[in-house]
């Protein structure tokens, strides 16, 4: 252990380059897997978390909300669905708001108070006419409690009088205020309009029953109907597919290359000490000692380097624009950060063979 | 330069292990890059093939089309403006269709044919066939073919394929375009409430006269008092929603990975150059100058470079084959060319960085000076 703490503080330039390579490769595997999941978060995070046990929504949407539309009587129609609890209406407009000073987009929800898909409040109290709950992403782009948001079409304004927390849509700041409220926007908004569309049900199971015969019977109860629960609502939301496929792609073949630069330095590098490693082990050194060697120099490095990434992300995450705040994941982070460490010691695993197939009387005969 | 090539050859596995680094690498910078160009190209197209040197939105909307309302007679108000050779309303309503027994997500976008807004090579149209459209070309390639006949989901104005147009696609959704009033037509059968907001049209796509410039006509179009944002088609399409997003995110990705590509190659030649120690001090003892031995060490590095960009451009378009649909991957010569440059020049700075290493050996170390 000795001797490879050594080496590596008599090479620093050697193990400072591939620290650094390993610190870039890691960022980009960390900055990657955390920029999939905000994306996804930022993108489709009112869905997936929405506060229901299935989401309904027009058969031909295809799962997206914007195309999503039913009359409002529709919502009691879930209702009566054998094994629904309680049902909803949900309804989102993107408009186009004032609000600090700035013009912004706004991704605004119309929820009932206490009923599936009512938002939970981290901070401040519920909105109530007039008022509107914000998701806390907003926060940096002046959506703060307090602040007066006015809807530039209509001139009418709405007070943020508390926060919620991972319910953004389509990577807009996005708000909850009470339906009866949106069904004012509306109106106001379309003047001539005779009914406020609902773009989605919300609907609790009863206790006990089956979600998966609840949702099948929605579908048939409903017609033109499609019931899905929030987690299966968000895979399947237009886009979000091709962008996890697409970061599953990058990561995975990212992840390869950590662990093949690793794997191949440390081969270079074993063959380079072999006359060294030959000497070691006609002087008494076993074959233990220096796999352990290569093992520690492999750690050290992979170890130097996620810090340094882990240091990069964390900077790259304090800096990230207001509209698109990076979310880092603590827990997938360390386990990204120990799936590197153990597959890099896995592939340095050439390394080490080379090093113990070194037979000691090559150092006496000088073929080493 | 000879002995650097010998060298190399003399040294397959070593000189081979270096050009796999490099080619992993330039394989997932070319897969990120042909990620950027298809969400690029995908997203774009109907605004880059709209032969409009500006677009004009309701100043309202933020330069975000879908929420974009206009009246439809702004059109022929901007047309009258001086430096406007002519201009033509736009609208969009995005949704969904059955496609060769699959949904798929569409945009109807309505245009005044002949006039800018309009793919400039919309041949096949002729607006008195009754609803007709041209589709994009990536349609075809999900089933879609002329004389089919396509209903959005919603709307109950069915519109006829007439022709294909390359490269028109709009935020990665497929477009049939078609003209103004069978878009309103569509837009009010799907969303009934705007049928009270009158002849609209979404925005305006104008062509500026010859000489003009287009940052002056804009200003100019926007101080007619239309209540109107007019920006050029660049701007128009940096504000799409995500595209200067994804394009600042794959840039920073792709210059982070080519420092990688720098460091490896630095780190790969260091070790070399540290082997080698005894040898260089011979060479330059028997009279090799300083700059020999380092053209040698570039020369090397471009030759990996070269080599694992081959490798990484056969790897990427062997995933490109096998790569899932919902993926937008879309590979450009031009793209990979600029990659195999910036490789190379990576390769070489890599390979020149071990040159102050190279210049502090001493050639006396090889007469027994020690080192």
């Amino acid at each position: 252990m000795y001797l490879a703490l050594r080496e590596i503080w008599r090479s620093k330039l050697k193990f400072g380059l591939l620290s650094g390579a390993v610190a870039l490769l890691v960022f980009l595997l960390l900055f990657l897997g955390t920029l999939s999941g905000t994306l996804l978060s930022s993108y489709v995070g009112a869905i997936e978390n929405a506060d229901a046990d299935l989401l309904v929504f027009s058969e031909d949407a295809q799962r997206n909300v914007q195309a999503s539309r039913f009359d409002p009587t529709a919502v009691a129609e879930v209702a009566r669905v054998p094994g629904v609890a309680a049902a909803s209406a949900l309804s989102e407009a993107t408009l186009t708001v004032d609000v600090d000073g700035n013009r912004e987009d706004l991704s605004l929800w119309g929820t009932v108070a206490g009923a599936p898909g009512d938002v939970p409040i981290v901070e401040g109290r519920a909105a109530a006419g007039g008022e509107i709950v914000m998701d806390r992403s907003a926060e940096g782009l002046g959506f703060t409690i307090g602040s007066t948001i006015t809807l530039v079409e209509t001139g009418r304004t709405l007070e943020v009088v508390g926060f919620t927390e991972s319910r953004q849509y389509s990577v807009l700041p996005t708000g909850y205020t009470p339906s009866t409220e949106w069904d004012d926007i509306f109106f106001a908004t379309y003047p001539g309009a005779s009914v406020s569309p609902v773009s989605v049900i919300a609907a609790d199971v009863e206790s006990g029953a089956d979600a998966t015969a609840v949702s099948a019977g929605i579908s048939r109860f409903l017609a033109a109907s499609d019931a899905a629960t929030p987690a299966e609502a968000a895979a399947s939301a237009p886009g979000v597919s091709s962008i996890s496929t697409s970061f599953n792609l990058i990561v995975g073949i990212t992840f390869g290359i950590v662990v093949v630069v690793i794997g191949f330095f440390f081969t270079i590098l074993a063959v380079q000490k072999q006359t060294s490693f030959a000497l070691l082990r006609a002087v008494g050194a076993g074959r233990g000692y220096l796999a352990l060697s290569i093992a520690i120099q492999i750690v050290v490095t992979i170890a130097t380097g996620t810090a340094i990434a882990l240091a990069l992300l964390v900077v790259t995450g304090s800096t990230s624009s207001p509209s698109f705040p990076l979310t880092i994941d603590a827990t997938a982070v360390a386990i990204t950060s120990l799936v590197v460490l153990g597959s890099s010691v896995l592939s340095g695993g050439f390394a080490m063979r080379r090093a113990l197939r070194i037979d000691p009387v090559a150092a006496a005969q000088g073929v080493a | 330069m000879r002995l650097a090539l010998a060298e190399m050859r003399r040294s397959v596995g070593r000189y081979v292990a270096i050009t796999a680094a490099i080619g992993f690498i330039v394989f997932l910078v070319l897969i990120l890059a042909g990620l950027a160009d298809g969400l690029y190209y995908g997203s774009t197209g109907a605004y880059r093939n709209g032969g409009a040197d500006l677009y004009t939105f309701d100043e309202n909307a933020q330069r975000s089309i879908v929420r974009s309302e206009l009246p439809a007679s702004a059109a022929a108000d901007i047309r009258s403006i001086t430096g406007v050779e002519d201009a033509g309303g736009i609208g969009v309503q995005l949704g969904s269709a059955t496609i060769d027994g699959s949904q798929i997500d569409l945009a109807m976008i309505g245009t005044e044919p002949g006039r800018p807004g309009a793919p400039v090579d919309l041949t096949g149209y002729a607006a008195d066939a009754g609803p007709i459209a041209v589709a994009d070309a990536s349609l075809e390639a999900k089933g879609l073919a002329v004389g089919d006949v396509v209903t959005l989901t919603g709307a109950r104005t069915a519109v006829t394929i007439v022709d294909f147009v390359d490269d028109s696609s709009f935020l990665l959704a497929g477009t049939l375009w078609t003209d103004l009033a069978t878009w309103a037509d569509v837009r009010t059968e799907i969303v009934p409430e705007l049928a009270f907001r009158g002849d609209v049209v979404q925005a305006i796509a104008v062509h500026t006269a010859a000489g003009a410039d287009p940052v002056t006509v804009a200003a100019s179009i926007d101080g007619v008092g239309l209540a109107t944002d007019t920006v050029t088609t660049g701007v128009a399409i940096s504000s799409l929603p995500g595209v200067e997003q994804q394009a600042s995110t794959f840039r920073a990705i792709i210059i982070t990975s080519f420092l990688v590509v720098g460091l490896v190659t630095a780190l790969f030649f260091a070790l070399i150059t540290l082997e080698k120690r005894g040898l260089i001090a011979v060479l330059k003892a028997i009279g090799s100058p300083n700059r020999s031995l380092l053209s040698g060490v570039i020369l090397q590095g471009l030759i990996a470079g070269i080599g694992g960009f081959l490798l990484g451009f056969g790897l990427s378009r062997l995933i490109g084959l096998v790569i899932p649909a919902e993926v937008p991957l879309t590979f450009l010569q031009g793209t990979a060319r600029s990659l195999l440059i910036a490789t190379l020049v990576m390769g070489a700075i890599g390979a020149a960085l071990s040159f102050r290493r190279i210049s502090k050996i001493d050639p006396a170390t090889a007469l027994g000076g020690g080192t």
